[in-house]
């Protein structure tokens, strides 16, 4: 792909980044406020220092910071009799500031797109790395958002039927790795 | 001839942290934890005694330390000034103290700190013009939460967090939306399904289950693309 101005960075984020994060801001909804929230405060650090979840800042040709994103590995449990585990790959949050929502205008360089494709390649990462097989990445999304639930439609990301997460009825989507 | 009774069973394990949380308090302190102890649900016990556990490990960091002991005086509804780890990091630290600790750690905890501390002044005050509104004095409130009198005054007095499930009873005893009381809870809440999310070991759903067997969704074809670091931009320049 040829050299553009909306080319990205990726550097995996850590404590000391958070100072930088005054003035960013994914908007005013509930939904926003969550990624905001999850970035800034002690949330990441958990899942950092928990799940070893890796997390990037995104940032622009003009060192402003775009967006992040965060992808880790866990095991979830077949329900009983089966009882077994199998890991997956998820992505627990990602956010883009307001400002550079829907930029750039061009599609190939759109900062939503490179940042998914990132994450995506990433994923791949982890699950090549992995001893046990990875079939599944997974996500979830709030219904009322759904310019991301496009997006990650447009990633092979399906809504699994009739699974909702928390108070709030979060989705849960599925994109298939391998198998 | 006098006797002494000995336990049927050695002392388990798992109790271990909670003695020596309680050889560690002072008088005063002891006597406002165990009231606290006695007056809460057994799930707070049950939550307390986890959360003794962490701070007591030896796995875990300062951090966690300090956070265990703040879930607990919040669990319990103690006076930030009531001490749980002394100055040298034993067991009993104040709320304020262990939360100025992780502040320190943390930068960006000062400031999520800072934020609840806010949330919790705007809290009482809401608190506090609803009962005034709706004629509602500390102890009916109390009955009505099945909680105690001094917890509420507590609560009106920024002298506890409320738990969220508190929050949840108050709103329906006061019959108004519970953001009426914490405006941020669906936030809150919401981080908290992101949590759960990435929880090793979670035991799916049978609808979870049946859709990560299912295999007629294809495997995709996108592989995705690697960013360049910033910093190797930077070398590169």
């Amino acid at each position: 792909m040829a050299e553009s101005e909306y080319q990205l960075t990726a550097d995996l984020f850590t404590e000391a980044d958070q100072k930088e994060l005054v003035g960013f801001s994914c908007g005013d909804s509930v939904v926003a406020s969550t990624c905001d929230e999850w970035i800034k405060g002690a949330d990441v650090l958990e899942s950092m220092a928990r799940w070893k979840t890796l997390v990037w800042l995104y940032r622009n040709t003009a060192e402003q910071i775009v967006g992040f994103s965060s992808v880790g590995k866990c095991r979830w449990k077949w329900p009983l009799p089966d009882g077994e585990h199998t890991n997956l790959v998820l992505i627990p949050m990602l956010g883009i500031d307001a400002q550079f929502q829907g930029e750039p205008p061009d599609k190939e360089w759109r900062y939503s797109h490179q940042i998914m494709n990132h994450l995506v390649f990433e994923a791949h990462q982890i699950a090549d790395a992995s001893s046990k097989p990875i079939e599944w990445l997974l996500l979830l999304v709030h219904p009322s958002n759904e310019r991301a639930v496009k997006l990650y439609e447009a990633f092979d990301f399906e809504v699994i039927p009739h699974v909702t997460r928390g108070p709030a009825g979060s989705y849960v989507m599925k994109h298939r790795l391998a198998g | 001839m006098s006797t002494i009774n000995t336990p049927d069973q050695p002392i388990d394990r798992k109790d271990v942290p909670f003695l020596k949380f309680l050889i560690s308090l002072p008088g005063e302190q002891l006597q406002s934890f165990c009231r606290a102890l006695q007056e809460c649900s057994s799930q707070i016990r049950e939550d307390v005694l986890q959360m003794l556990e962490i701070a007591d490990g030896d796995q875990a960091s300062q951090l966690e330390r300090s956070r265990a002991l703040m879930t607990i005086a919040d669990q319990l509804h103690l006076l930030p000034t009531q001490s749980l780890r002394d100055n040298e990091g034993r067991l009993g630290m104040g709320l304020v103290e262990s939360e100025g600790l992780a502040a320190a750690e943390v930068p960006a905890l000062a400031v999520h700190i800072a934020k609840m501390d806010s949330q919790e002044a705007d809290f009482a005050e809401r608190l506090r013009n609803l009962m005034k509104t709706k004629h509602i004095t500390q102890k009916e409130l109390a009955k009505r939460i099945e909680c105690s009198q001094p917890a509420i005054s507590h609560m009106l007095n920024r002298k506890s967090r409320p738990q969220r499930k508190t929050l949840m009873k108050l709103a329906r005893a006061l019959s108004v939306d519970v953001r009426e009381l914490w405006p941020d809870l669906e936030v809150a809440e919401r981080l908290d399904t992101v949590a759960a999310f990435q929880e090793d070991g979670y035991v799916m759903t049978d609808a979870e289950a049946a859709a990560l067997k299912d295999s007629t969704q294809p495997k995709s074809k996108i592989k995705g693309r690697a960013l360049p670091s910033r910093k190797s931009n930077r070398g590169g320049k």
